[in-house]
């Protein structure tokens, strides 16, 4: 495992910023974790980092206790509110990273020339950061995080601060690096932007962790079945509702019954149509990734 | 740490208060120098008369002006320590930094040399070109081993400033730390001169006083010590002791290990709170 945390809590007066999270991230995973602002992914994310004490639990990077900083050797970091020192040039900030990586003298050039590349901030390097734009800023907060070719990417709300067309290049750059084998740790609140690139996801709210597993097991577990149909029995509703399957009614003809399994479809079918309901019409949807994320953090 | 002090200097040397301090020094020695000659031109001339007026007066002027640059490197330090840490946490730079596989205590470590480093070389400079200037003009007979000594004393000046300043950097905003240090700082000077005065009009209560305020932060003591090494190999009267910037009460040199103490004292605890601090 190269992310590893057990009961991560933290605490900040009355606050619980994150409550005994538990999660596990391993190499070559594209790991989402997905929640509204506020709900503590920065905050879990700064614990990994050895940057936010934990209040009680463990964490471990590259198999490494967090407070001891080798474990983020082979770490990169883009951090969500971006800011570098802005009296030095882009040039001069991938310099100091790389040094502080132990790149090499000798390979510093390649791999800063490479990073700028990716970034599409090649010929722009020179400048000093304080007139880069934000999104500029970003890119380069970005080849700072990739520069020395690191295992394993945090990535905070990593298109917040850009345009669409921005946006869409940080997604390239995720899909590349997804591509060459890294493991990526993406915060967002934006489900629109996990959706195509995470392999795994996680959903974090009030700093609980809700729900957690392959994106596909989040499509596949949320089927539902829409139902028009007249003269349902009382007992049959009542007990939808107790084991929380009934999703939706209208006008007392249109149900949504929640199912897990297609399997199940015909079951449901025959039993109604045993107990002399006039079924109109039944329709099966898997529910979209954006439903399971409303339902998941809806209060 | 090494690219931490390599950072730090590059830093620093962009910093428009360093700029301001350095011009602020020139335009300062400048003054001095013209200062000193006007008045050597127009000492009264002939004999033992002379000699005496010079040493005195070449005396009281170099005491005079060891001090005003005592207070220029002190407040320059301060100004440039103030944010040393309390700027990277707010303008959020320091998640670039301690999220590097460096120790947390090598970036307050790294910090604080160059900090130290900087501000005493300017310090050094200052103090020895003020009693260069002092020496040309007044023709004072000194020890060389006496100057040596007492510009690298006062070379510490910035330094012990320089220590609370970075706590004080961890703990709290660079406003608030501005803010208390200059309350520190103008405590320490005005303690040690009701000090010096408690010890003329022998008043053990002030001399009390001064010493407590060396306690808290001694720099004052650190001055008086350069003035009384300086002094120590110089035919002087007493009545050249006597200006308010001159050394009736001189601090034992236990002060100094005090002071040695005392830095090393507050950087383990800066590095204590900053280990412990949530860089969020
Ligand atoms: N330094 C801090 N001091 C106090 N509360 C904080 C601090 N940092 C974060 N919080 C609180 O912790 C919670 C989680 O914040 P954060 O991790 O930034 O959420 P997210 O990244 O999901 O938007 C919020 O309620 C926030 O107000
Ligand atoms: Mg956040």
């Amino acid at each position: 495992m190269l992310i590893e945390t057990i009961n991560l809590t933290k605490r900040y007066g009355n606050n619980l910023a994150c409550d005994d999270i538990c999660l596990s991230v391993a190499e070559g995973q594209v790991f989402g974790l997905l929640g509204p602002n506020g709900a503590g992914k920065s905050t879990l994310v700064k614990m990994i980092l050895g940057l936010v004490k934990p209040s009680s639990g463990r964490a471990l990077l590259n198999g490494i206790p967090v407070s001891d900083p080798r474990s983020r050797l082979n770490t990169g970091y883009l951090p969500e509110l971006f800011r570098f020192y802005d009296w030095l040039s882009g040039y001069e900030l991938l310099k100091i990273s790389a040094r502080f990586y132990d790149i090499p003298p000798h390979r510093q050039q390649a791999a800063i020339d490479k990073a700028l590349e990716t970034v599409g901030l090649k010929g722009r390097e020179k400048e000093e950061i304080k007139n880069y734009s934000k999104g500029m800023q970003q890119r380069l907060g970005l080849a700072a995080a990739i520069l020395h070719d690191p295992k394993l990417i945090f990535l905070d709300e990593p298109t917040s601060a850009l345009d669409p067309v921005g946006r869409k290049e940080v997604r390239e750059i995720i899909e590349q690096l997804k591509a060459s084998g890294t493991t990526l740790f993406i915060n967002s609140h934006l489900l629109s932007e996990m959706e195509a690139s995470c392999t795994h996801l996680a959903f974090i709210k009030k700093g609980r962790l809700v729900a957690s597993g392959k994106i596909s097991d989040f499509v596949l577990s949320s089927h539902q079945l829409s139902l028009k149909a007249e003269g349902v029995p009382a007992a049959i509703l009542s007990e939808w509702e107790r084991e929380g399957k009934l999703l939706g009614l209208d006008d007392n003809r249109t149900f949504t019954i929640g199912i897990s399994d297609e399997e199940e479809v015909p079951v449901i079918i025959s039993r109604l149509a045993a107990g002399g309901v006039r079924i109109y019409r039944a329709t099966m949807h898997g529910r979209s990734l954006e439903e399971v994320f409303l339902d998941l953090v809806k209060d | 740490m090494k690219n931490i002090v390599r950072l730090t200097f590059r830093e620093i040397i962009n910093k428009k208060i360093l700029h301001i301090g350095i011009i602020l020094t020139l335009i300062y020695l400048i003054f001095y120098g013209v200062g000193l000659h006007y008045l050597v031109k127009n000492a009264p001339a002939g004999g033992g008369m002379q000699a005496l007026f010079m040493q005195e007066v070449g005396f009281e002027l170099l005491t005079f002006g060891l001090f005003i640059s005592s207070f220029l490197t002190g407040t320059l330090a301060i100004m440039l320590g103030v944010g040393s840490i309390s700027h990277e946490v707010e303008s959020g730079t320091v998640l670039f930094l301690a999220s590097k596989p460096i120790k947390r205590s090598s970036i307050i470590m790294g910090k604080f040399g160059v900090y130290a480093f900087s501000t005493a070389l300017h310090a050094g400079v200052l103090a020895g070109a003020v009693m260069a200037l002092s020496i040309y003009f007044f023709r004072l007979s000194v020890s060389w081993a006496g100057v040596t000594l007492g510009v690298l004393i006062f070379m510490l000046i910035p330094v012990c400033l320089l220590a609370p300043v970075f706590l004080g950097s961890t703990l709290m905003s660079s406003m608030a730390n501005g803010v208390s240090m200059f309350v520190l700082y103008s405590l320490a000077i005005i303690g040690g001169m009701m000090e010096q005065i408690g010890a003329i009009i022998h008043k053990t209560g002030l001399v009390n006083m001064g010493i407590i305020s060396s306690l808290i932060l001694p720099v004052d003591a650190l001055f008086r010590l350069t003035v009384s090494k300086i002094s120590d190999f110089m035919e002087i009267g007493i009545m050249s002791q006597l200006g308010p910037f001159g050394t009736v009460s001189v601090p034992s040199t236990a002060m100094l290990f005090y002071t040695l103490i005392y830095i090393m004292v507050l950087l383990v605890l800066t590095v204590y709170f900053f280990n412990n601090k949530d860089l969020s």
